[in-house]
């Protein structure tokens, strides 16, 4: 799990490779965390997750949920693996509109995850 | 709603029952086919299933019986006998009779019930007690689970697991995926419980699900994916929505009528996700349900979400079954066919009489154009009314194995029947009226026609004699065939049991065909023996009178120690002729098309040659004819030149003398009245295109009427 900084827009890049399943729950919390109290905005990479459980999702549903409480911006990077898609997809996580606690309709699970 | 479904119910174990018989049959030919086997254990099992669903519980525990002997034999641990065809041949007709008494019908004698169960039980059980609790695993452990109906139902499956679900390795993605396999199904996760990531035990599960499933496959189906996480889960299962036929029949008074849903907030009431006076409150607003509830913070989105796919997924599966139910076929109440029939032959007349009034408009084009149009609509209209009428004999013809099977063992015959043409399409009326005939013709040649096994050997035939059915369309006619391999009709016999009766002078010549005909003259039997079946001498004269009041005929072929074939002639609809139109004074009548031979002139002066007799000679031949308007007693003189109608009655050339010859005329039958019903010599009535009436003449009737009067006191 990497962490860097992108200078130009200032916002921190957050990529995860490979699997992201409860074995790695923890440390994808963590490292999550420390992504947003170390930065304002947090854009995640998903492009090279290989295989994705509901863990994952849920992480991601909870960390959108602090940095909107924290006045920050959490999104994920439009380029998905087919492992990720295919995740949201099964779960259920799919969304056409953004749930109450998104007060600002930027919900990560809207769209349309083909 | 209820006695529509008992109905419904009924209506399908009739045809269950029809279509277990020919199962039978064919499994007596075949026992080692195991689809037939699979057939006749899915049909019993279906009418054991909804036959308990709508409380027919005596049919469900009978039928039951059967079904576990066709497990039995279904895993190959029965033999198919004919002992055992003759037991469920036996069975169909117990619960056809079960049936019949749930309608009113003669109440079963319980006795015969119990003693039939008591048979069954016999070769289940010795099976059972054979193979040991082996059996009881083949049984079916829900014994009267309704799994019968392949219906598309709607359920609303809420998972809720433990937190603590992925302790024990389970994926709810496995379990998601495999609900998806078992039909249309849309699954929306709710995440209103994650918390934030200070909070958040990453390995706890906290996502729940809805998921909105449409299957055929029942709620068991349902339970089953959930059984290894049942104690580590919330679970509800909801049918939400039944697609049903019956529903679907209840509105054919309207079929475009929208199919009503239910709206969002319906749906999130009945699911409690929110109060109804909330619900009241916010619909105030103007905008859409969902939205307002998602802002007014009364509801989680994804409880919309869910709401809207379920609305969609019930509005889904109610299109495709109406799809389903267009393409494939529904079913009508025959009373309503025939009212159709009824209009579409008024609009018939009313259309003749617009092309004649347009005609009389001396070429007004407009006019012209129109009626011509509505002429051709109403020709279609027309055809495909009668098109709906028509039904496939084959349904008659499958009875019949049975009736053979039954008389033959009866008689100790062997005999097979065949069948051919079975897709003929036939008016519905006369395929119903036609199986009286058709079973006295097919007794008849099994009884008199094919020879016991032992005669049929020493005659150089095969044992197994041969009754043969076949369909077949001529013209617009169809002919229906009733042929044996028998020992044909004994012509001697025939002509000395004619001379007995005094129905042909002792020396008479006779023609072939004349002879044969001679077995449709009321009570005449040459059957020395006086059988169950056939030979008390009614019969053929019955059947041929059923016959022609079809507006058929009937035909004899036979050669001794060959068989006889005996042809019926139809009509394909009993709702449109083609007549002739005639004129008797002021007053109009219409002959069947089928029947005539030809028109000739009748002059004073051939009615003078005839010395009284009322006879013409036409190329010889001697024809007798009958005075239309002297047997109806019309009045006024008769014109000079009179005509003749020359038609073909029993083999016989009769002339129908009228006063004017108008033309042929595309004839809609309309029935009289009560009271009319029994007038001799008029078969029904038919409106002409100026909106008078014309009777149907009942060539038959009017013969017998005559040859009554011919016959000396």
């Amino acid at each position: 799990m990497q962490q860097k900084t992108e200078r130009q827009s200032g916002a921190k890049v957050v990529t995860l490779e490979g699997d992201l399943t409860i074995q790695r729950a923890n440390e994808l919390k963590e490292c999550l965390l420390e992504a947003l109290h170390s930065s304002k905005q947090v854009l995640v990479d998903l492009a090279k997750a290989t295989s994705v459980d509901l863990s994952c999702l849920q992480i991601l549903c909870s960390a959108h949920r602090t940095a909107l409480k924290l006045g920050k911006s959490l999104a994920l990077d439009e380029g998905f693996s087919e492992g990720f898609k295919q995740a949201v997809r099964d779960l259920g996580y799919k969304r056409n509109r953004s749930c109450l606690k998104d007060g600002e309709a930027c919900c990560l699970w809207v769209g349309g995850w083909r | 709603m209820m006695d529509a479904h008992k109905e419904a119910f009924k209506e399908e174990a009739y045809e269950l029952l029809s279509d277990l018989e020919t199962s039978l049959l064919d499994l007596e030919q075949s026992p080692d086919d195991m689809d037939i086997v699979g057939r006749v254990f899915r049909t019993m099992h279906t009418v054991k299933g909804s036959g308990a669903m709508f409380g027919f519980d005596d049919i469900a525990a009978f039928t039951h019986e059967v079904e576990t002997i066709y497990d039995l034999v279904r895993n190959g641990k029965l033999t198919v006998t004919k002992n055992l065809i003759d037991l469920t041949l036996a069975s169909g007709d117990v619960i056809r009779r079960m049936l019949d008494a749930s309608d009113g019908g003669e109440p079963l004698d319980q006795e015969q019930v119990e003693n039939l169960k008591d048979l069954l039980r016999a070769i289940s059980g010795a099976e059972a007690s054979a193979s040991g609790q082996e059996t009881e695993r083949a049984l079916p452990s829900v014994a009267y689970l309704p799994v019968a109906k392949k219906e598309d139902i709607t359920y609303r499956i809420r998972f809720r697991p433990h937190p603590s679900l992925f302790a024990t390795g389970t994926n709810p993605v496995l379990l998601l995926n495999e609900l998806r396999e078992l039909g249309v199904c849309a699954v929306v996760a709710h995440t209103g419980a994650i918390p934030e990531l200070e909070e958040l035990n990453p390995e706890e599960c906290l996502t729940y699900w809805t998921v909105i499933l449409t299957t055929d496959r029942g709620e068991n189906a349902i339970r089953d994916v959930f059984i290894f996480v049942e104690d580590q889960c919330e679970l509800s299962i909801e049918a939400i929505h039944q697609v049903d036929d019956l529903e679907m029949l209840g509105r054919e008074d309207d079929p475009d009528a929208p199919i009503p849903h239910k709206k969002i907030g319906e749906i999130l009431i009945e699911r409690g996700e929110v109060a109804k006076e909330d619900l009241e409150r916010v619909l105030e607003g103007q905008k859409r349900v969902g939205e307002i509830l998602v802002e007014k913070g009364l509801v989680d989105a994804s409880n919309v979400e869910i709401a809207l796919i379920e609305q969609q997924q019930v509005r889904d599966a109610e299109t495709k079954h109406r799809r389903e139910a267009l393409t494939s076929s529904i079913r009508v109440p025959a009373d309503k066919l025939d009212k159709l029939v009824d209009l579409v032959g008024e609009l018939v007349t009313v259309q003749a009489r617009l092309s004649q009034t347009a005609a009389s408009f001396n070429g007004h084009p407009e006019l012209l154009s129109v009626a011509e149009e509505v002429e051709r609509l109403t020709a279609e209209l027309r055809d495909n009314t009668m098109n709906i009428r028509m039904l496939p004999i084959g349904v008659t013809f499958n009875r019949f194995k049975r009736l053979v099977r039954d008389l033959s063992s009866e008689l100790g015959k062997d005999v097979a029947l065949s069948t051919d043409g079975a897709e003929t399409e036939l008016d519905k009326t006369v395929i119903e009226r036609l199986n009286d005939p058709l079973v006295h013709l097919i007794r008849n040649s099994i009884d008199h026609g094919v020879e016991s096994p032992e005669v049929r050997e020493s005659a150089g035939k095969p044992r197994q004699g041969t009754v043969g059915l076949l369909a077949a369309h001529s013209g617009a006619n169809v002919l229906i065939q009733i042929s044996d391999d028998g020992a044909g009709l004994d012509r001697d016999a025939i002509r000395a049991k004619g001379i007995e009766r005094g129905l042909i002078a002792s020396d008479a010549e006779l023609t072939e065909k004349e002879i044969f005909s001679l077995i449709f003259a009321p009570g005449f039997s040459t059957a020395e023996k006086v059988s169950n079946i056939s030979g008390r001498g009614v019969g053929m004269d019955v059947v041929k009178r059923s016959i022609e009041a079809l507006r058929g005929s009937i035909d004899i072929d036979s050669q001794k120690g060959v068989g006889t074939t005996i042809t019926l002639r139809l009509p394909l609809t009993l709702a449109i002729i083609d007549g002739l139109l005639v004129k008797i004074g002021e007053a109009f009548f219409v002959l069947p098309l089928s029947n005539i031979e030809e028109c000739v002139e009748l002059t004073r002066e051939d009615v003078r040659k005839g010395h009284g007799r009322q006879m013409i000679y036409l190329r010889g031949e001697i024809v007798p004819y009958v005075s239309l308007r002297e047997h109806f007693g019309v009045d006024g003189e008769p014109p000079a030149i009179e005509q003749v109608v020359v038609v073909m009655a029993e083999n016989n050339k009769i002339g129908f003398v009228v006063d004017k010859v108008i033309g042929e005329h595309q004839t809609v039958i309309k029935t009289l009245g009560k009271v009319y019903r029994d007038a001799e010599g008029v078969s029904g009535a038919t409106i002409l295109g100026d909106g008078s009436v014309a009777l149907i003449l009942d060539i038959h009737s009017i013969l017998r009427g005559a040859e009554v009067a011919e016959q000396p006191v």
